[in-house]
C-alpha cells in the first residue's frame, strides 16, 4: 500500500484536510490508532471537533488513515498520513520535536508527498503559517524526487487568490492545486492526481 | 535526526542536509533520477543565453533550435512531475560550416543554456582539436582523449575540425580517439555534451566513414556562410561595441574588400573572423592617422574612415 504524507507548517490545515478528504473518498468511519487506544468517528464533524483546532501543533502523533480510491480501473488503496507541523525554528517542546523526527523519518522513506501551504498567508511573511525555509526544502526535495503535489489551502479566505499567484511564482514547475479543506474545493482534482500516481 | 530530537537542528536543516548527502552522490544514481535532481536550473541564465543567440547575425535557426531544446527540457521535467514517461534527452551535436561562421560562439552560449536548464552542472566549454586528442604511441591517444573528456565533465567538449581524426586512415591513432570519445559518451551519458565541428563536406565524409557515429548525434546544425550584408552588420556591431562608427564610405569599401577576399580564399574565407581582422587593422591604422594630429575631437576618435581601410585589404 502506498503511503501518502500530508506535510507542511503547523496550522496550515493538514488534519482538517486529511479527515475531510477521507470522508470525501467515501470512508464511512475514520479509525485512528493513537497511543495504544483506538478511536473512531463516523462523521467528519465529530472527528474534526476532536482533532482539529486553530492552534498550531495540535497534531502530536502521526495519524494514519487507510483509504481507497475507487476508479474505473479498479480500486487503489493508500494510507494517508497526517503529520505534525514542520517549522523553521527549533521547537522548544520535546514532544513537538519528536513528531517532527517521525515525520521526517517517514518522508525520507518515500511515498507520495502532499505538501500543504496556507495560500492566505503566502503574502504575509510575519505569520507563522507563511511559507518559509522548511517549505522551500520540501519543494526542492519533492521536485527532485517526484510524486509530489503542492496544495494551496485556505482558498476560501480573503487574500488567498493573491497568495496562490505568489505561490505559483515561488514554487514553479511542480503541480499545484488550490484547495479549501473547509469547503472541499479542489478535492476532486487531488483525488484524480493521486489516482494517477498510485 | 537525533539532533532534531535534541533540539539542536530545525527540520528544514535536516532536510537540506539530507538532500545534500543523498541526492547528488547516491553512488551511481539512475539516469532519470540524476536528470531529475540536476533539473533545478536557472531561468535567468536560460533567458540570457537565448537572448544572446537571438542577437547573433544570420543564425535565427540556431536560436529557434535552442528555444525548442529549452522547451523540451522544461516539458520533460513537468511530465516527470506528473508521473508521465520521459525519454532520455541526448544533446550531442555536429556543427558544420566554414571558419568564422559562429560555431564556437554558439557552442559557448549553448553551454550556458544547458547549465541554466540544469542539463549540465557547469556548462563550460573545452575546445580541442586533433592534436589535443591524438597521441604519439599506442595507448597514448586513449589517455589523452580521456583527459580532455575529464576536463569537459559537466560542460561541453567542442572538437574543432573533427574530420581530421579520420585523416590517416585505418592505422591512424585518430580512429582510436573517435572510439574513445564514443566510449566516453556511453560511460558518462549525460555528464557532458560532445560537439563535433568542421567543414561541411569533410564532416559528411567523416560521418560516413564512421557509420555508428551519426545516430549518436541527433542534432546537426549547419552554419551557412554569411552574406556580405550580414558581414557588414557584424562589422557595425563590432564597431558599436568598441564605440567606433563606420562612415558610409567605409561600409562600401569593406563590402568590396570582403567580396574580393571571399573570391580569393574560397572555403578558407574567414567570414566573421575576417571581419574582425579587418576591423582591428582599421582601428590600428586610424590610431596611426590620429596620433600625428595635435588635437583630436571625440567625433574623430570614434569615426573610422575609408582611409583607414585603404591598404588593409592586401594585408
Amino acid at each position: 500500500m502506498t503511503s501518502c504524507l500530508v506535510l507542511g507548517k503547523p496550522n496550515v490545515g493538514k488534519t482538517l484536510f486529511s479527515l475531510r478528504f477521507a470522508f470525501f473518498l467515501g470512508a464511512e468511519t475514520v479509525r485512528l490508532a493513537r497511543a495504544g487506544e483506538e478511536a473512531h468517528w463516523t462523521s467528519v464533524e465529530a472527528a474534526v471537533r476532536e482533532l482539529v483546532s486553530d492552534r498550531p501543533h495540535q497534531t502530536l502523533e502521526l495519524q494514519r488513515l487507510s483509504l481507497e480510491i475507487r476508479g474505473r480501473k479498479g480500486t487503489r488503496r493508500l494510507e494517508l498520513v497526517d503529520t505534525g507541523g514542520l517549522t523553521d525554528e527549533i521547537p522548544p517542546a520535546p514532544e513537538v520535536r519528536q513528531v517532527q523526527v517521525e515525520t521526517l523519518g517517514l518522508l525520507l522513506k518515500g511515498g507520495l508527498l502532499l505538501h500543504m501551504v496556507d495560500a492566505s498567508a503566502v503574502g504575509r511573511p510575519g505569520l507563522p503559517e507563511a511559507p518559509g525555509e522548511v517549505d522551500l526544502q520540501l519543494y526542492h526535495l519533492g521536485r527532485a524526487r517526484g510524486g509530489y503535489l503542492l496544495l494551496a489551502n485556505k482558498m476560501d479566505r480573503e487574500g488567498a487568490a493573491d497568495g496562490l499567484r505568489e505561490a505559483r511564482r515561488r514554487f514553479p514547475g511542480v503541480p499545484l492545486i488550490p484547495i479549501s479543506a473547509r469547503t472541499g474545493l479542489g478535492f476532486k482534482e487531488v483525488k484524480r492526481h493521486l489516482r494517477r500516481h498510485l | 535526526m537525533a539532533r532534531l530530537a535534541r533540539g539542536e537542528l530545525a527540520s528544514h536543516q535536516v532536510l537540506a542536509a539530507w538532500q545534500e548527502r543523498h541526492l547528488p552522490t547516491a553512488g551511481e544514481p539512475r539516469r532519470e533520477e540524476r536528470q531529475a535532481e540536476t533539473s533545478s536550473g536557472d531561468p535567468a541564465l536560460v533567458e540570457g543565453a537565448l537572448q544572446e543567440l537571438r542577437k547573433l547575425t544570420g543564425l535565427r535557426e540556431v536560436a529557434e533550435l535552442a528555444r525548442e531544446m529549452a522547451a523540451l527540457v522544461e516539458v520533460q521535467r513537468r511530465r516527470r512531475a506528473h508521473g508521465l514517461r520521459v525519454e532520455p534527452l541526448v544533446f550531442h551535436m555536429v556543427f558544420t560550416g566554414n571558419p568564422g561562421t559562429g560555431k564556437t560562439t554558439v557552442a559557448r552560449i549553448l553551454g550556458r543554456l544547458f547549465k541554466g536548464l540544469g542539463v549540465l552542472p557547469q556548462g563550460h566549454l573545452v575546445e580541442v582539436e586533433r592534436a589535443d586528442l591524438v597521441g604519439e604511441y599506442i595507448g597514448h591517444t586513449a589517455q589523452k582523449t580521456r583527459e580532455q573528456v575529464k576536463k569537459a565533465m559537466g560542460g561541453v567538449l567542442f572538437v574543432d575540425e573533427a574530420y581530421a581524426l579520420a585523416r590517416g586512415g585505418e592505422k591512424d591513432f585518430g580512429k582510436e580517439a573517435v572510439d574513445t570519445l564514443v566510449k566516453a559518451m556511453e560511460d558518462h551519458r549525460d555528464q557532458f555534451v560532445l560537439i563535433l565541428a568542421g567543414y561541411r563536406v569533410e564532416m559528411e565524409l567523416f560521418l560516413r566513414m564512421n557509420p555508428g557515429l551519426r545516430s549518436r548525434f541527433p542534432i546537426q546544425i549547419d552554419f551557412p556562410d554569411y552574406t556580405i550584408e550580414e558581414l557588414l552588420e557584424i562589422a557595425r556591431g563590432m564597431a558599436a561595441q568598441r564605440q567606433y562608427r563606420l562612415s558610409p564610405g567605409v561600409q562600401r569599401r569593406l563590402a568590396r574588400m570582403l567580396e574580393e577576399r571571399r573570391l580569393l580564399r574560397g572555403q578558407t574565407f574567414g567570414n566573421a573572423r575576417e571581419v574582425r581582422n579587418l576591423m582591428e587593422a582599421g582601428i590600428r591604422r586610424q590610431a596611426v592617422r590620429l596620433v600625428r594630429q595635435e588635437r583630436t575631437s571625440r567625433e574623430e576618435l570614434m569615426l573610422l574612415t575609408a582611409e583607414d581601410f585603404l591598404e588593409a585589404g592586401t594585408g
